[in-house]
């Protein structure tokens, strides 16, 4: 029978409604909100992109090609004839895809990882983390176009790239928190209750370290992001048909560009605002969740 | 520390064995057979040629042995100094790392320098003046320093100089002993573009750094002894706020070689990590494998000069 204490006087804690939540977290952190309601825009245009482009990304006007913006194509034309703001919009759907699906996937690998790691210790820790530090010590971009020239062309084989590359910083970040809080007494009192070691690593240690996850993630996505249009700037992104916003900065694209200055304009504007606006998320999201962490 | 420094250094062997079987077994997972791609390209078009020629040169790159066989072999004279041979220039690999040397590090070197003269003021001023709009404005140039894609910076200050005043960079390489001019007039641009993305995290660094010793109970006493802010800033604080961001500094001198690889290309610099893009694009696997392997070992090396260092500069942490 359970034993319930009642406190006179006490009133009931009332539970924050997630709009109060948003609310509190757009006063205290205005350039996080702005942020956030940039990225909301983004996956609007993302979503949407079939019903608000103008024109489908791939239709070429052949007698427009390489037009300046004009009450028609209001970002201008490429070097095919193909619409920029229609390529832009569908491009904010590979650029989106491949940053939640790479840090989805690196991100819960490296979760896993750390938390066996860093909760089971020893001799296993010791392997784990030096196979990670293999994984880790060679640079992010290098690392991430060896996986696409090995692996292929194509969309998937991009976000197993980028996630493979991200994979050791999530298990580093979390191999380290979960060190600390298995100390805590509340997994001391999970063991002697006769919880099983996935149980305790999953269901009470996991839930309570959700703060850096959730900072990495948001900081992660921006450079994911990034890595991706890079990639495709190089040529070993995503293939056509689908329009990346690196892929129309392309090299390739260089000789057409200096003859029609505005292609290279919107898709990087485009880039540079989705990834400052992950990053000033993920810096006002910091500073709520772990203050100790502020920039 | 000695003790600690051997130990340190002994424990990056495994790591980069663990490097070296990865980067050895990725590229023979590639698809498609180096010794094919060769051949499509040479004028040879009979077929019992091509056929002769195919047999030939894997026997002589040891592609006929068994994959164990030849990671054992490549992994023995690697432990003797010899990185393998390029099979598409037919050259020593560790001497085309050393030739294309020292563009990556001037690349690298003018970069952090950039990157340090532009951070290190901002982030000051941004700690000093917390929450002011001196403040809001540095974190956000910052911030998008970081967010802004370097290759995108490159494209536009190539394309609107070539439209507006009809200039364009050097295409030919010169070192600087050979044409100064023309080498800044090629390295500049790519170095402060390069400088301009590091100074983002330098510059967010030091402002956390320098606040966090800011609050410190020996800064409040200077305080209230009536120092000068000037003095109480230079003589006490940013001394210990200047540790961590040395070595993160220190940090970026490891990565400076593979971080110029944008550059490299966008600017048409031969540098190392043009060389890394180039091995994977001709699946050149001796030449990425020994690319590879001396990134790696120069990365790992500075970690432990950067660990030494800080040891050094904060008599506080002893290592044993």
């Amino acid at each position: 029978m359970a034993i319930q204490v009642v406190i006179e006087g006490a009133s009931p804690r009332r539970k924050r409604s997630v709009w109060h939540t948003i609310i509190s977290f757009a006063k205290k952190k205005p350039l996080g909100a702005v942020a956030g309601v940039l990225l909301l825009f983004l996956f609007a245009v993302a979503i949407l992109a079939d019903l608000v482009a103008p024109y489908d990304q791939s239709r070429q006007f052949y007698r427009y090609t390489l037009t300046p913006p004009s009450q028609q194509f209001l970002l201008g034309t490429d070097q095919v004839g193909r619409d920029v703001l229609s390529r832009v919009m569908h491009g904010s759907r590979i650029s989106l895809y491949v940053g939640f699906a790479a840090v989805g996937i690196g991100v819960t690998a490296g979760t896993i990882i750390g938390i066996v790691s860093g909760f089971f210790g020893g001799k296993a820790d010791i392997i784990i983390q030096r196979v990670m530090d293999a994984i880790l010590v060679f640079p992010f971009l290098l690392k991430a176009i060896v996986l696409v020239a090995i692996l292929g062309p194509g969309l998937n084989n991009v976000v197993i790239a980028i996630a493979f590359s991200q994979m050791p910083r999530a298990n580093r970040v979390v191999r380290g928190t979960v060190l600390a809080a298995k100390e805590n007494q509340y997994v001391e009192a999970a063991t002697a209750m006769g919880a099983t070691k996935p149980r305790i690593m999953f269901r009470h240690i996991l839930p309570n370290i959700f703060a850096p996850i959730a900072i990495i993630t948001s900081v992660d996505l921006g450079g994911a992001i990034v890595t991706e249009a890079t990639l495709s700037f190089l040529g070993f992104g995503v293939p056509p048909p689908f329009a990346s916003w690196g892929g129309m900065l392309s090299i390739d694209s260089r000789p057409f560009l200096e003859r029609a200055p505005w292609l290279a304009l919107a898709p990087g504007a485009a880039i540079s605002l989705s990834v400052l606006a992950f990053n000033l998320l993920g810096d006002a999201l910091r500073d709520v969740l772990d203050p100790r962490l502020r920039t | 520390m000695r003790d600690y420094i051997m130990r340190r250094l002994l424990f990056n062997v495994p790591v980069l064995f663990l490097v070296l079987l990865m980067i050895f077994s990725v590229t023979r997972l590639a698809p498609g057979d180096v010794v094919d791609l060769m051949l499509e390209t040479s004028s040879i078009n009979s077929a019992e040629v091509k056929r002769q020629l195919y047999n030939q040169i894997r026997k002589e790159l040891r592609l006929d042995q068994p994959i164990y066989v030849q990671f054992a072999e490549y992994a023995f004279n690697l432990f003797k100094g010899d990185f393998g041979t390029s099979i598409w220039t037919r050259q020593p690999v560790l001497k085309e790392i050393i030739i294309r040397l020292p563009v990556s590090i001037e690349l690298g070197v003018l970069a952090l320098l950039t990157s340090t003269i532009m951070a290190l003021p901002m982030g000051i001023i941004a700690a000093v003046r917390q929450d002011t709009w001196v403040d809001y404005l540095t974190r956000v140039l910052s911030v998008l320093a970081l967010s802004v894609p370097s290759f995108w910076t490159a494209t536009l200050v190539i394309i609107y100089p070539s439209i507006w005043w009809g200039y364009g960079p050097p295409i030919e390489y010169k070192a600087p002993w050979e044409d100064l001019g023309t080498n800044l007039r090629m390295v500049l641009a790519p170095a402060f573009i390069l400088g301009l993305v590091q100074m983002g995290t330098v510059s967010r660094m030091t402002r956390s750094a320098l606040l966090e010793v800011i609050r410190q109970d020996y800064i409040r006493t200077a305080w209230s002894k009536g120092l000068r802010e000037r003095t109480v800033l230079w003589r006490h604080a940013l001394k210990n706020a200047m540790i961590p961001v040395i070595t993160l500094i220190g940090l970026q001198v490891g990565t400076v070689i593979a971080g110029t690889v944008v550059m490299e290309t966008i600017f048409s610099l031969p540098g190392v990590g043009k060389l890394v893009v180039d091995a994977v694009t001709k699946k050149d696997f001796p030449q990425l494998q020994g690319n590879v392997m001396f990134i790696s070992a120069w990365i790992l090396f500075v970690i432990v000069l950067v660990d030494v260092a800080y040891a050094w500069f904060d008599p506080r942490i002893r290592y044993r």
